[in-house]
């Protein structure tokens, strides 16, 4: 169990001891072999360097589609589109509904007789179909 | 104060006696419109600040009552305050001076017109909060749209007529529907004896079975009222119309918009649709919570992207008030109380910011993001109170927005734990629009030439902010003074919004899931039981209500 705990703990300061030689050594002891190990292992420096692409591949994965995503179709699909859209478009079916009903005001006198009669059975009608239902 | 049992109506009537004061003054003086508005939305500040020691906590009853017969025998002048309207009142005399200040300059045309419908909207709103007679409230209701009309249609931005249209049309649609479920519910009251519009007295009907209603009905009652308040939210599909009034109002406009009017809405649900109709509540329970999910992620989501910064901000409140809907729907204690203070804490959050995007525009008369950029630089002090009051709105320990959320969340988490998750995540969404944001148009280098010779804030503009800031700090740091003064209202709110054993109705099962045992508030006492106390009949809780109104200082 001790042992356990030993190689537990020890790991980290034997990884620790080791990272201060390294750096001793590319730092202090001989500066130029940094340069050369990265011409020697040019793919890992340059993925260590761009730290994994991590930032890169989340960009791409996540943040780019989800920016995208707001913008094509929940703002300008369901937002714009769907909501305001209808919306809007009881607004103009109305407005052409009433171009459409304001021809029936046509200024001819005769015509009116002929929807005055019009109206007059349909509300006779009505008034007939309601009185049976409340009776 | 001799005058005490009439403090309520002073207070709600004080802006109106305003207006003719206004009135009398002439048209080109400016300078002397301004003052009379500030001064009389100042003096309505403090003394509706004299309802804090007169307010009696631990009690659920409503308090400062006024009660007289007004039209007929069935439409009453009836007002009182509560835990839940205490602090609205409060939110709105609080933020009015500030919209008068941050409109000094700013309004140029028809001065008079402007201040006076400022005036007119703060007595229509502090209306709404304190009616507890339905035609009473519905009056007030109506009247606040009038003034907002006129005020994004005269003194809004480009697509000001627009905005103005869509934003009254979407309101009365909502309305005209609960008109017809308030007029629906004095005839029921009607049918069982005298008809009544006043709500202590429907409310205790309902509970005692006097009104009785099949669950069809009472569906058809509660989606009515949801409705108009849903709008008014708003809650998710029926928010387009909240992006462009934010967007097209003038400052002080959205700063009325965000600060109070939106919680209107919010209000309406917990004062009408949950004690009146808890049964649907608790059906509807399930979809109303999935919108306001929807709503918080989604208008987190196109918060993000938005080009305007002024417009992003009006979807932040989508997201914001989402919550708000969430923790009402939790039924729990302590989700009431967070949804309370978000209310509150939302109308300074938000106001804050309109009052710092106002400045900016002010200044370059234009919200793109692209056209700013290290605007720190110029404008340190307005740049630094704008940082800020975007973290208190999103929700940074220890200022007022993370009390809000935290409880709502904490109430969440009771009655789903799904919702929680979700909804925690808006938590995240909001760090990203608003960081995201400042970090465009306020970090780095300027990059509009512009922007390099912006003058940094006025006195009166720091004043405006410091104010906003202390609210923010004030709130956060000594929550408790407000979640204290809620508890016995939010108690209460659960006892009649349980549904197990409160209404035995045959014919309506109830739902399979119920609400879970009211659990002890934030820091309040243990209530002697989560069984449904028997409320007083309702002619004797309208003579409790008239006698208290007396006792009251």
């Amino acid at each position: 169990m001790m042992d356990l705990v030993h190689a537990l703990t020890g790991m980290p300061v034997i990884i620790a001891l080791l990272g201060l030689l390294i750096a001793w050594w590319f730092y202090i002891k001989s500066p130029e072999t940094p340069k050369k190990l990265a011409q020697s292992v040019r793919g890992l420096y340059t993925l260590v360097l761009h730290k994994y692409y991590i930032d890169e591949l989340y960009n791409t994965v996540i943040v780019q589609p989800l920016l995208w995503i707001s913008t094509n179709v929940l703002w300008r699909v369901i937002d714009e589109g769907a909501i305001d859209g209808t919306v809007n478009g009881i607004g103009r079916g109305m407005r052409e509904s009433g171009a459409h009903m304001r021809q029936i005001q046509s200024g001819n006198a005769r015509s009116y007789a002929t929807w005055v009669v019009i109206g007059a059975v349909g509300v006779t009608v009505l008034m007939l179909g309601i009185w049976e239902m409340v009776r | 104060m001799a005058t005490a049992s009439h403090w309520l109506s002073f207070i709600v009537f004080l802006p109106l006696l305003g207006v003719p004061a206004l009135l009398c003054l002439r048209d080109e003086d400016h300078v002397w419109i301004r003052r009379v508005a500030l001064v009389v939305s100042l003096v309505e500040f403090v003394i509706s600040l004299f309802l804090l020691p007169g307010f009696r906590m631990g009690q659920p009853d409503y308090q400062f009552v006024e009660y007289a017969n007004w039209i007929g025998n069935a439409i009453h002048y009836h007002i009182g305050i509560d835990g839940l309207s205490l602090f609205l009142v409060l939110l709105t005399t609080f933020l009015t001076p500030l919209a008068i200040l941050c409109s000094w300059t700013s309004i140029h045309e028809n001065v008079k017109g402007f201040f006076i419908a400022i005036l007119v909207i703060e007595t229509a709103m502090i209306g709404v909060f304190v009616s507890l007679d339905l035609f009473l409230f519905f009056l007030f209701w109506e009247l606040t749209l009038i003034p907002m009309y006129f005020m994004i249609g005269i003194w809004g931005h480009d697509r000001r007529i627009y905005a103005a249209v869509k934003f009254i049309l979407y309101t009365m649609f909502g309305s005209i529907l609960m008109l017809v479920a308030i007029l629906w519910l004095y005839n029921l009251s009607n049918a069982h004896g005298t008809g009544t519009f006043d709500l202590p007295t429907l409310q205790a009907q309902l509970q005692h079975g006097i009104i009785s209603l099949p669950p069809t009905t009472e569906l058809l009652l509660f989606c009515a009222f949801f409705l108009a308040f849903a709008i008014k939210v708003p809650l998710f599909p029926f928010h387009t119309w909240l992006p462009d009034a934010h967007t097209e109002a003038p400052t002080a406009g959205s700063v009325i918009l965000a600060g109070v009017m939106l919680k209107l809405g919010t209000y309406g649900i917990m004062r009408f649709c949950l004690p009146l109709f808890p049964y649907a509540a608790h059906r509807l329970a399930h979809i109303i919570g999935v919108l306001a999910l929807i709503g918080i992620i989604y208008g987190a989501l196109v918060a993000t992207i938005q080009p305007n910064f002024k417009r992003l901000v009006a979807y932040t409140s989508v997201s914001h008030l989402g919550f708000v809907i969430l923790g009402i729907f939790s039924f729990t204690t302590i989700s009431f109380q967070g949804a309370i203070f978000q209310m509150i804490s939302h109308g300074v959050s938000t106001g804050g910011l309109f009052l710092g995007l106002g400045m900016i525009y002010d200044r370059r008369h234009t919200y793109e993001i692209k056209e700013f950029g290290g605007l720190v630089n110029p404008m340190p002090i307005i740049m630094a109170f704008y940082l800020f009051i975007a973290l208190s709105s999103l929700a940074l320990p220890p200022l007022n927005g993370f009390i809000g959320e935290f409880l709502i969340l904490i109430g969440v988490f009771q009655y789903h734990h799904v919702w929680a998750a979700f909804a925690s995540s808006g938590a995240v969404l909001s760090a990203i629009y608003l960081l995201w944001s400042y970090q465009r148009v306020a970090l780095g280098e300027v990059t509009v030439e512009k922007n390099r010779s912006l003058t940094d804030a006025s006195g009166r503009e720091r004043v405006i902010l410091v104010t906003i800031a202390l609210a923010i700090l004030f709130m956060g740091i000594a929550s408790p003074l407000f979640t204290r003064r809620m508890e016995a209202t939010t108690d209460n709110l659960v006892r009649q919004t349980q549904i197990e054993g409160a209404r035995q109705d045959a014919k309506a099962p109830p739902p399979t899931r119920i609400a879970p045992p009211a659990p002890t508030g934030f820091g309040a006492a243990h209530s002697a039981g989560n069984r449904l106390t028997p409320a007083a009949p309702a002619q004797a809780r309208l003579v409790n209500a008239t006698t208290a109104a007396q006792v009251n200082p």
